[in-house]
Protein backbone atom coordinates (compact mmCIF):
# COMPACT_ATOMS: atom_id res chain seq x y z
CA UNK A 1 0.00 0.00 0.00
CA UNK A 2 2.82 2.36 1.05
CA UNK A 3 4.98 1.23 -2.09
CA UNK A 4 1.60 2.00 -3.96
CA UNK A 5 1.66 5.88 -2.62
CA UNK A 6 5.03 6.28 -2.75
CA UNK A 7 5.07 5.05 -6.62
CA UNK A 8 2.30 7.23 -7.33
CA UNK A 9 4.12 10.10 -5.84
CA UNK A 10 7.05 9.56 -8.03
CA UNK A 11 5.02 9.46 -11.28
CA UNK A 12 2.63 12.92 -10.00
CA UNK A 13 6.20 13.99 -9.63
CA UNK A 14 7.88 13.39 -13.30
CA UNK A 15 4.90 14.58 -14.80
CA UNK A 16 4.68 17.89 -12.35
CA UNK A 17 1.64 17.25 -10.96
CA UNK A 18 2.54 16.69 -7.17
CA UNK A 19 1.60 19.84 -5.24
CA UNK A 20 4.60 22.03 -4.41
CA UNK A 21 5.53 20.93 -0.98
CA UNK A 22 5.57 17.80 -1.86
CA UNK A 23 7.65 18.24 -4.19
CA UNK A 24 10.44 20.04 -1.84
CA UNK A 25 10.00 17.61 0.81
CA UNK A 26 10.53 14.65 -2.35
CA UNK A 27 13.80 16.23 -3.94
CA UNK A 28 15.48 16.99 -0.53
CA UNK A 29 14.65 13.36 0.38
CA UNK A 30 16.23 12.30 -3.08
CA UNK A 31 19.81 14.26 -2.02
CA UNK A 32 20.34 12.16 1.09
CA UNK A 33 18.91 8.70 -0.67
CA UNK A 34 20.77 7.57 -4.08
CA UNK A 35 17.97 4.86 -4.76
CA UNK A 36 15.19 7.31 -4.24
CA UNK A 37 17.37 10.21 -6.56
CA UNK A 38 17.92 7.29 -9.55
CA UNK A 39 14.23 6.25 -8.81
CA UNK A 40 12.99 10.50 -9.47
CA UNK A 41 15.57 10.24 -12.27
CA UNK A 42 14.28 7.52 -14.39
CA UNK A 43 10.37 8.93 -13.78
CA UNK A 44 11.77 11.87 -15.44
CA UNK A 45 13.39 10.25 -18.32
CA UNK A 46 9.76 8.40 -18.85
CA UNK A 47 8.17 11.44 -18.74
CA UNK A 48 10.14 13.20 -21.13
CA UNK A 49 10.30 10.19 -23.79
CA UNK A 50 6.68 10.65 -24.11
CA UNK A 51 7.58 14.30 -25.68
CA UNK A 52 9.11 12.39 -28.62
CA UNK A 53 5.82 11.19 -29.65
CA UNK A 54 4.08 14.91 -29.32
CA UNK A 55 5.42 15.61 -33.37
CA UNK A 56 2.90 14.53 -35.17
CA UNK A 57 3.13 14.31 -39.62
CA UNK A 58 1.12 16.91 -41.11
CA UNK A 59 -2.33 15.52 -42.44
CA UNK A 60 -3.15 15.95 -46.43
CA UNK A 61 -7.26 15.41 -45.84
CA UNK A 62 -8.85 18.38 -47.24
CA UNK A 63 -12.63 19.59 -47.32
CA UNK A 64 -13.29 18.63 -50.61
CA UNK A 65 -12.66 15.08 -49.23
CA UNK A 66 -14.81 15.21 -46.51
CA UNK A 67 -17.69 17.26 -48.53
CA UNK A 68 -17.57 14.39 -50.78
CA UNK A 69 -18.05 11.43 -48.01
CA UNK A 70 -20.73 13.40 -46.56
CA UNK A 71 -22.76 13.17 -50.38
CA UNK A 72 -21.31 9.94 -50.82
CA UNK A 73 -23.47 8.57 -47.88
CA UNK A 74 -26.46 11.31 -48.81
CA UNK A 75 -26.32 12.64 -45.48
CA UNK A 76 -28.60 15.07 -44.15
CA UNK A 77 -29.17 16.52 -40.17
CA UNK A 78 -31.57 14.17 -38.90
CA UNK A 79 -34.52 16.02 -36.64
CA UNK A 80 -34.56 15.29 -33.11
CA UNK A 81 -38.31 14.27 -33.30
CA UNK A 82 -37.91 11.51 -35.69
CA UNK A 83 -34.99 10.43 -33.51
CA UNK A 84 -36.57 10.15 -30.38
CA UNK A 85 -39.18 8.33 -32.21
CA UNK A 86 -37.69 5.17 -32.84
CA UNK A 87 -38.65 3.06 -29.89
CA UNK A 88 -42.17 4.27 -29.61
CA UNK A 89 -43.45 1.94 -32.69
CA UNK A 90 -42.90 -1.30 -29.89
CA UNK A 91 -45.84 0.16 -27.59
CA UNK A 92 -48.06 0.90 -30.88
CA UNK A 93 -47.75 -2.31 -31.76
CA UNK A 94 -48.43 -3.74 -28.66
CA UNK A 95 -51.41 -2.34 -28.10
CA UNK A 96 -52.67 -2.82 -31.60
CA UNK A 97 -52.31 -6.26 -30.82
CA UNK A 98 -53.99 -6.66 -27.86
CA UNK A 99 -56.88 -4.40 -29.31
CA UNK A 100 -57.06 -6.66 -31.61
CA UNK A 101 -57.16 -9.58 -29.94
CA UNK A 102 -60.03 -8.33 -27.97
CA UNK A 103 -62.20 -7.19 -30.92
CA UNK A 104 -61.43 -10.99 -32.58
CA UNK A 105 -64.85 -12.44 -30.83
CA UNK A 106 -67.07 -9.33 -31.72
CA UNK A 107 -66.02 -9.71 -35.20
CA UNK A 108 -67.85 -13.10 -35.82
CA UNK A 109 -71.09 -12.63 -38.34
CA UNK A 110 -74.01 -12.17 -36.61
CA UNK A 111 -77.00 -14.51 -37.48
CA UNK A 112 -79.93 -13.79 -39.31
CA UNK A 113 -82.79 -13.77 -35.75
CA UNK A 114 -84.67 -16.87 -36.24
CA UNK A 115 -88.68 -16.87 -36.55
CA UNK A 116 -90.37 -19.80 -34.90
CA UNK A 117 -93.96 -20.06 -35.72
CA UNK A 118 -96.10 -22.14 -34.12
CA UNK A 119 -98.30 -24.41 -37.04
CA UNK A 120 -101.81 -23.84 -34.74
CA UNK A 121 -103.00 -20.92 -35.77
CA UNK A 122 -104.97 -20.39 -32.83
CA UNK A 123 -101.47 -20.20 -30.70
CA UNK A 124 -100.43 -17.75 -33.39
CA UNK A 125 -102.93 -15.57 -32.63
CA UNK A 126 -102.50 -15.40 -28.77
CA UNK A 127 -98.73 -15.87 -28.29
CA UNK A 128 -96.41 -13.70 -30.99
CA UNK A 129 -94.14 -15.73 -32.61
CA UNK A 130 -90.53 -16.85 -30.63
CA UNK A 131 -88.33 -14.76 -32.02
CA UNK A 132 -84.92 -16.46 -31.65
CA UNK A 133 -81.38 -14.41 -31.01
CA UNK A 134 -78.37 -13.99 -29.43
CA UNK A 135 -80.13 -12.51 -26.70
CA UNK A 136 -83.01 -15.19 -26.39
CA UNK A 137 -82.21 -18.30 -24.53
CA UNK A 138 -83.74 -21.04 -26.18
CA UNK A 139 -85.00 -23.65 -24.00
CA UNK A 140 -83.26 -22.68 -20.52
CA UNK A 141 -85.82 -22.82 -18.32
CA UNK A 142 -87.90 -25.76 -19.18
CA UNK A 143 -91.24 -26.66 -18.12
CA UNK A 144 -90.92 -27.89 -14.71
CA UNK A 145 -92.98 -30.76 -15.50
CA UNK A 146 -91.17 -31.66 -18.38
CA UNK A 147 -87.55 -31.39 -16.29
CA UNK A 148 -89.40 -34.07 -13.79
CA UNK A 149 -90.19 -36.19 -15.90
CA UNK A 150 -87.48 -36.39 -18.00
CA UNK A 151 -84.78 -36.44 -15.56
CA UNK A 152 -84.84 -39.72 -14.27
CA UNK A 153 -83.91 -41.53 -17.11
CA UNK A 154 -82.23 -38.82 -19.00
CA UNK A 155 -84.73 -40.36 -22.45
CA UNK A 156 -86.98 -37.80 -21.71
CA UNK A 157 -88.31 -36.09 -25.18
CA UNK A 158 -86.65 -32.16 -24.77
CA UNK A 159 -84.66 -32.93 -22.27
CA UNK A 160 -81.19 -33.83 -24.94
CA UNK A 161 -81.47 -30.29 -26.24
CA UNK A 162 -81.68 -28.17 -22.97
CA UNK A 163 -78.59 -29.86 -21.69
CA UNK A 164 -76.56 -29.35 -24.85
CA UNK A 165 -77.74 -25.72 -24.96
CA UNK A 166 -76.54 -25.24 -21.87
CA UNK A 167 -73.07 -26.93 -22.31
CA UNK A 168 -72.16 -24.63 -25.26
CA UNK A 169 -70.35 -21.64 -24.69
CA UNK A 170 -71.55 -18.35 -26.26
CA UNK A 171 -68.67 -18.77 -28.92
CA UNK A 172 -70.30 -21.52 -30.44
CA UNK A 173 -73.87 -19.59 -30.55
CA UNK A 174 -73.64 -18.87 -34.20
CA UNK A 175 -73.15 -23.01 -35.17
CA UNK A 176 -75.87 -23.52 -32.76
CA UNK A 177 -78.12 -21.59 -35.43
CA UNK A 178 -76.91 -22.66 -38.22
CA UNK A 179 -77.75 -26.01 -37.35
CA UNK A 180 -81.01 -25.33 -36.62
CA UNK A 181 -82.10 -23.04 -38.92
CA UNK A 182 -81.07 -26.35 -41.20
CA UNK A 183 -83.11 -28.38 -39.44
CA UNK A 184 -85.95 -26.27 -39.28
CA UNK A 185 -85.67 -25.98 -43.37
CA UNK A 186 -85.66 -29.57 -43.85
CA UNK A 187 -88.70 -29.99 -41.68
CA UNK A 188 -90.68 -26.99 -41.03
CA UNK A 189 -94.18 -28.32 -40.00
CA UNK A 190 -92.43 -29.85 -37.23
CA UNK A 191 -91.89 -26.72 -35.10
CA UNK A 192 -94.75 -27.13 -32.76
CA UNK A 193 -93.94 -27.14 -29.15
CA UNK A 194 -94.64 -29.34 -26.48
CA UNK A 195 -95.75 -25.93 -24.34
CA UNK A 196 -96.48 -22.55 -26.08
CA UNK A 197 -94.89 -21.19 -23.06
CA UNK A 198 -91.57 -22.84 -23.38
CA UNK A 199 -89.39 -22.04 -26.44
CA UNK A 200 -89.29 -24.63 -28.48
CA UNK A 201 -85.91 -26.64 -28.94
CA UNK A 202 -85.36 -26.90 -32.33
CA UNK A 203 -84.18 -30.50 -32.26
CA UNK A 204 -87.85 -31.30 -30.61
CA UNK A 205 -89.09 -30.05 -33.70
CA UNK A 206 -87.15 -32.76 -35.91
CA UNK A 207 -89.54 -35.13 -35.82
CA UNK A 208 -94.15 -35.38 -35.54
CA UNK A 209 -95.04 -35.51 -32.61
CA UNK A 210 -97.15 -38.30 -33.13
CA UNK A 211 -94.06 -40.70 -33.84
CA UNK A 212 -92.43 -42.38 -30.91
CA UNK A 213 -88.91 -41.72 -30.55
CA UNK A 214 -86.14 -43.84 -29.63
CA UNK A 215 -83.12 -43.22 -28.54
CA UNK A 216 -79.95 -45.51 -27.78
CA UNK A 217 -79.42 -47.43 -24.23
CA UNK A 218 -77.25 -49.56 -22.54
CA UNK A 219 -78.24 -53.17 -22.54
CA UNK A 220 -79.34 -53.04 -19.21
CA UNK A 221 -81.71 -50.71 -19.13
CA UNK A 222 -85.03 -51.08 -20.34
CA UNK A 223 -86.31 -49.03 -23.61
CA UNK A 224 -88.70 -46.60 -22.99
CA UNK A 225 -90.89 -45.48 -25.87
CA UNK A 226 -92.49 -42.44 -25.15
CA UNK A 227 -94.88 -40.33 -27.49
CA UNK A 228 -95.70 -36.88 -26.55
CA UNK A 229 -99.31 -36.22 -26.08
CA UNK A 230 -101.08 -33.70 -28.08
CA UNK A 231 -103.55 -32.47 -25.50
CA UNK A 232 -100.94 -32.80 -22.64
CA UNK A 233 -98.39 -30.99 -23.83
CA UNK A 234 -94.90 -31.66 -21.58
CA UNK A 235 -96.37 -34.87 -20.68
CA UNK A 236 -94.19 -38.26 -21.31
CA UNK A 237 -96.32 -41.18 -22.60
CA UNK A 238 -94.90 -44.41 -23.01
CA UNK A 239 -96.83 -45.79 -25.99
CA UNK A 240 -96.27 -49.98 -26.85
CA UNK A 241 -94.69 -52.94 -25.17
CA UNK A 242 -92.04 -54.66 -26.88
CA UNK A 243 -89.83 -57.71 -25.46
CA UNK A 244 -86.84 -56.10 -23.38
CA UNK A 245 -88.70 -53.20 -24.09
CA UNK A 246 -90.70 -51.17 -21.19
CA UNK A 247 -94.07 -49.74 -22.47
CA UNK A 248 -96.29 -47.32 -20.66
CA UNK A 249 -98.93 -44.77 -21.09
CA UNK B 1 -19.69 42.44 -60.49
CA UNK B 2 -17.49 39.94 -59.96
CA UNK B 3 -15.38 41.54 -57.40
CA UNK B 4 -18.58 42.23 -55.26
CA UNK B 5 -19.39 38.38 -55.09
CA UNK B 6 -16.53 37.74 -54.04
CA UNK B 7 -16.14 40.49 -51.17
CA UNK B 8 -19.79 39.65 -50.35
CA UNK B 9 -18.48 35.57 -50.22
CA UNK B 10 -15.30 37.30 -48.26
CA UNK B 11 -17.50 39.17 -45.62
CA UNK B 12 -19.33 36.18 -45.15
CA UNK B 13 -16.80 33.98 -44.54
CA UNK B 14 -14.70 36.24 -42.14
CA UNK B 15 -18.20 36.47 -40.28
CA UNK B 16 -18.48 32.50 -39.82
CA UNK B 17 -14.68 32.97 -38.37
CA UNK B 18 -15.83 35.32 -35.95
CA UNK B 19 -19.29 33.19 -34.71
CA UNK B 20 -18.55 30.74 -31.87
CA UNK B 21 -18.64 27.01 -32.63
CA UNK B 22 -22.23 26.52 -30.59
CA UNK B 23 -23.65 29.25 -33.08
CA UNK B 24 -21.69 27.38 -35.91
CA UNK B 25 -23.69 24.34 -34.94
CA UNK B 26 -26.99 25.85 -34.78
CA UNK B 27 -26.38 27.29 -38.46
CA UNK B 28 -25.03 24.17 -39.64
CA UNK B 29 -28.24 21.96 -38.14
CA UNK B 30 -30.31 24.95 -40.09
CA UNK B 31 -28.65 23.24 -43.22
CA UNK B 32 -25.81 25.72 -43.67
CA UNK B 33 -23.17 23.70 -45.03
CA UNK B 34 -20.73 26.53 -45.02
CA UNK B 35 -20.62 26.83 -41.04
CA UNK B 36 -20.06 23.10 -40.85
CA UNK B 37 -17.33 23.26 -43.16
CA UNK B 38 -15.83 26.22 -40.93
CA UNK B 39 -16.08 23.72 -38.05
CA UNK B 40 -14.27 21.34 -39.51
CA UNK B 41 -11.39 23.66 -40.75
CA UNK B 42 -11.22 24.77 -36.87
CA UNK B 43 -11.14 21.94 -35.33
CA UNK B 44 -9.49 19.37 -38.30
CA UNK B 45 -6.03 19.62 -37.03
CA UNK B 46 -7.02 18.94 -32.89
CA UNK B 47 -8.77 15.68 -34.51
CA UNK B 48 -6.44 14.10 -36.40
CA UNK B 49 -3.46 14.75 -33.96
CA UNK B 50 -5.55 12.92 -31.41
CA UNK B 51 -6.78 10.08 -34.06
CA UNK B 52 -2.77 9.98 -34.80
CA UNK B 53 -2.22 9.34 -31.57
CA UNK B 54 -4.47 6.76 -31.31
CA UNK B 55 -3.77 4.56 -34.46
CA UNK B 56 -0.20 5.74 -35.20
CA UNK B 57 -0.32 5.99 -39.29
CA UNK B 58 -1.42 8.79 -41.24
CA UNK B 59 -3.78 7.34 -43.49
CA UNK B 60 -5.43 5.56 -40.89
CA UNK B 61 -5.93 9.10 -38.96
CA UNK B 62 -7.07 10.28 -42.07
CA UNK B 63 -9.53 8.00 -42.11
CA UNK B 64 -10.68 8.69 -38.67
CA UNK B 65 -11.13 12.36 -38.86
CA UNK B 66 -13.53 11.74 -41.69
CA UNK B 67 -15.55 9.22 -40.38
CA UNK B 68 -15.86 11.38 -36.75
CA UNK B 69 -16.39 14.30 -38.78
CA UNK B 70 -19.25 12.08 -40.65
CA UNK B 71 -20.65 11.41 -37.59
CA UNK B 72 -20.66 14.84 -36.06
CA UNK B 73 -22.86 15.97 -39.17
CA UNK B 74 -24.82 12.97 -39.04
CA UNK B 75 -25.39 13.80 -34.91
CA UNK B 76 -25.71 17.58 -35.09
CA UNK B 77 -28.98 17.41 -33.24
CA UNK B 78 -27.75 15.58 -30.51
CA UNK B 79 -25.41 18.13 -29.55
CA UNK B 80 -25.72 20.09 -26.46
CA UNK B 81 -24.44 22.96 -25.48
CA UNK B 82 -23.49 22.81 -22.16
CA UNK B 83 -20.58 20.68 -23.48
CA UNK B 84 -17.94 21.95 -25.69
CA UNK B 85 -17.95 21.25 -29.34
CA UNK B 86 -15.03 20.21 -28.98
CA UNK B 87 -15.20 17.82 -26.01
CA UNK B 88 -17.68 16.50 -27.79
CA UNK B 89 -16.28 16.26 -31.07
CA UNK B 90 -13.02 14.56 -28.96
CA UNK B 91 -15.98 11.99 -27.53
CA UNK B 92 -16.57 10.92 -30.84
CA UNK B 93 -13.07 10.14 -32.28
CA UNK B 94 -12.32 8.40 -28.75
CA UNK B 95 -15.15 6.04 -29.07
CA UNK B 96 -14.37 5.38 -33.08
CA UNK B 97 -10.52 4.68 -31.87
CA UNK B 98 -12.04 2.53 -29.36
CA UNK B 99 -13.86 0.49 -31.51
CA UNK B 100 -11.42 0.93 -34.70
CA UNK B 101 -8.49 -0.61 -31.68
CA UNK B 102 -11.09 -3.58 -30.79
CA UNK B 103 -11.47 -4.63 -34.46
CA UNK B 104 -8.29 -4.36 -35.47
CA UNK B 105 -5.81 -4.47 -32.50
CA UNK B 106 -4.00 -7.45 -33.66
CA UNK B 107 -3.23 -6.16 -37.37
CA UNK B 108 -2.09 -2.83 -36.18
CA UNK B 109 0.26 -4.19 -34.12
CA UNK B 110 2.40 -6.13 -36.92
CA UNK B 111 2.12 -3.69 -39.32
CA UNK B 112 3.16 -1.09 -37.39
CA UNK B 113 6.16 -3.65 -35.95
CA UNK B 114 7.00 -3.62 -39.65
CA UNK B 115 6.80 -0.07 -40.24
CA UNK B 116 8.59 0.94 -37.37
CA UNK B 117 11.63 -1.06 -38.67
CA UNK B 118 11.36 -0.41 -42.04
CA UNK B 119 11.61 3.55 -41.59
CA UNK B 120 14.55 3.56 -38.96
CA UNK B 121 16.91 4.64 -42.02
CA UNK B 122 15.02 6.58 -43.62
CA UNK B 123 14.06 9.46 -41.19
CA UNK B 124 15.28 12.70 -41.18
CA UNK B 125 16.53 13.70 -37.45
CA UNK B 126 16.05 16.46 -35.56
CA UNK B 127 19.66 17.29 -34.91
CA UNK B 128 22.72 17.40 -36.92
CA UNK B 129 24.26 14.42 -35.12
CA UNK B 130 23.38 11.46 -37.53
CA UNK B 131 23.64 8.84 -34.39
CA UNK B 132 21.46 11.19 -31.88
CA UNK B 133 19.12 11.17 -34.57
CA UNK B 134 19.08 7.56 -34.99
CA UNK B 135 18.89 7.15 -30.95
CA UNK B 136 16.40 9.39 -31.04
CA UNK B 137 13.87 7.69 -33.66
CA UNK B 138 14.76 4.21 -32.09
CA UNK B 139 13.26 5.73 -29.10
CA UNK B 140 10.16 7.47 -30.36
CA UNK B 141 9.68 4.23 -32.58
CA UNK B 142 9.77 1.67 -29.78
CA UNK B 143 7.64 3.99 -27.39
CA UNK B 144 5.34 4.25 -30.26
CA UNK B 145 4.63 0.45 -30.36
CA UNK B 146 4.59 0.37 -26.61
CA UNK B 147 1.85 2.90 -26.89
CA UNK B 148 0.26 1.37 -29.32
CA UNK B 149 0.21 -2.12 -27.73
CA UNK B 150 -1.97 -0.63 -24.45
CA UNK B 151 -5.11 -1.49 -24.24
CA UNK B 152 -7.44 1.36 -25.73
CA UNK B 153 -9.13 2.64 -22.40
CA UNK B 154 -4.93 3.47 -21.20
CA UNK B 155 -3.61 4.82 -24.90
CA UNK B 156 -6.86 7.18 -24.31
CA UNK B 157 -5.66 8.63 -21.44
CA UNK B 158 -1.91 9.01 -22.18
CA UNK B 159 -2.97 10.74 -25.50
CA UNK B 160 -5.43 13.03 -23.96
CA UNK B 161 -3.33 14.07 -20.97
CA UNK B 162 0.16 13.73 -22.34
CA UNK B 163 0.67 13.80 -25.68
CA UNK B 164 -2.54 16.55 -26.56
CA UNK B 165 -2.11 18.35 -22.72
CA UNK B 166 -5.68 18.00 -22.26
CA UNK B 167 -6.72 19.39 -18.57
CA UNK B 168 -8.69 16.84 -16.15
CA UNK B 169 -12.17 18.30 -16.25
CA UNK B 170 -12.20 17.89 -20.22
CA UNK B 171 -11.05 14.46 -19.66
CA UNK B 172 -13.51 14.02 -17.62
CA UNK B 173 -16.09 15.10 -19.77
CA UNK B 174 -14.78 13.65 -22.77
CA UNK B 175 -14.36 10.10 -21.30
CA UNK B 176 -17.80 10.32 -19.01
CA UNK B 177 -16.35 10.18 -15.44
CA UNK B 178 -15.34 12.36 -12.29
CA UNK B 179 -12.75 14.40 -12.30
CA UNK B 180 -11.35 11.99 -9.27
CA UNK B 181 -12.01 9.04 -11.80
CA UNK B 182 -9.81 10.52 -14.89
CA UNK B 183 -6.77 11.28 -12.54
CA UNK B 184 -6.58 7.95 -11.43
CA UNK B 185 -7.45 6.34 -15.21
CA UNK B 186 -4.32 8.67 -16.17
CA UNK B 187 -2.00 6.89 -13.40
CA UNK B 188 -3.02 3.57 -14.39
CA UNK B 189 -2.23 4.31 -17.75
CA UNK B 190 0.67 6.33 -17.02
CA UNK B 191 1.73 2.78 -14.73
CA UNK B 192 1.38 0.79 -17.71
CA UNK B 193 3.06 2.27 -20.49
CA UNK B 194 6.18 2.60 -17.59
CA UNK B 195 6.18 -0.97 -16.89
CA UNK B 196 6.41 -1.67 -20.86
CA UNK B 197 9.17 0.60 -21.39
CA UNK B 198 11.59 -0.03 -18.67
CA UNK B 199 14.13 -1.52 -20.17
CA UNK B 200 14.15 1.49 -22.62
CA UNK B 201 14.18 3.90 -19.63
CA UNK B 202 17.07 1.77 -18.26
CA UNK B 203 19.33 2.22 -21.34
Amino acid sequence: MMRNKRDQELLRYAFGELEEGKTEALRNQAENDSELAAELKAQERFAVSLNLLKDVPEDQYSKERLRAAILERCLEPREPAKAKLGWLWMPAVAFGLTFAIMLLPNLQPKAEPMVVKDPNPMRNQMTPPVVLNRTTVVAKKPEPQMTQAAKPNALAFGTAPVQASQKRNRKSYATLVASRSGERTAAPAATQSADPAVKQPVKQTTKPESDPVVLPASNDEPIVIIGALPDAPGRATETEAVTGVLVGG
Amino acid sequence: MEGIVSTMGATATGRLELESDERLVQRARSGEYEAFEHLFDRHRILVYRFAYQMVGRRDDAEDMVQEAFVRAYQNLHRYRDEAKFTTWLLRIVTNLCTDQARMSQRRSNLEQKEAAGALDWMTIGMTNDPVQNLEDERRKAALRSALNALPAHHRTMIVLRDLEEREYPEIAKIIGCTIGGAKLRVLRARRALRDRIAPLLAQ
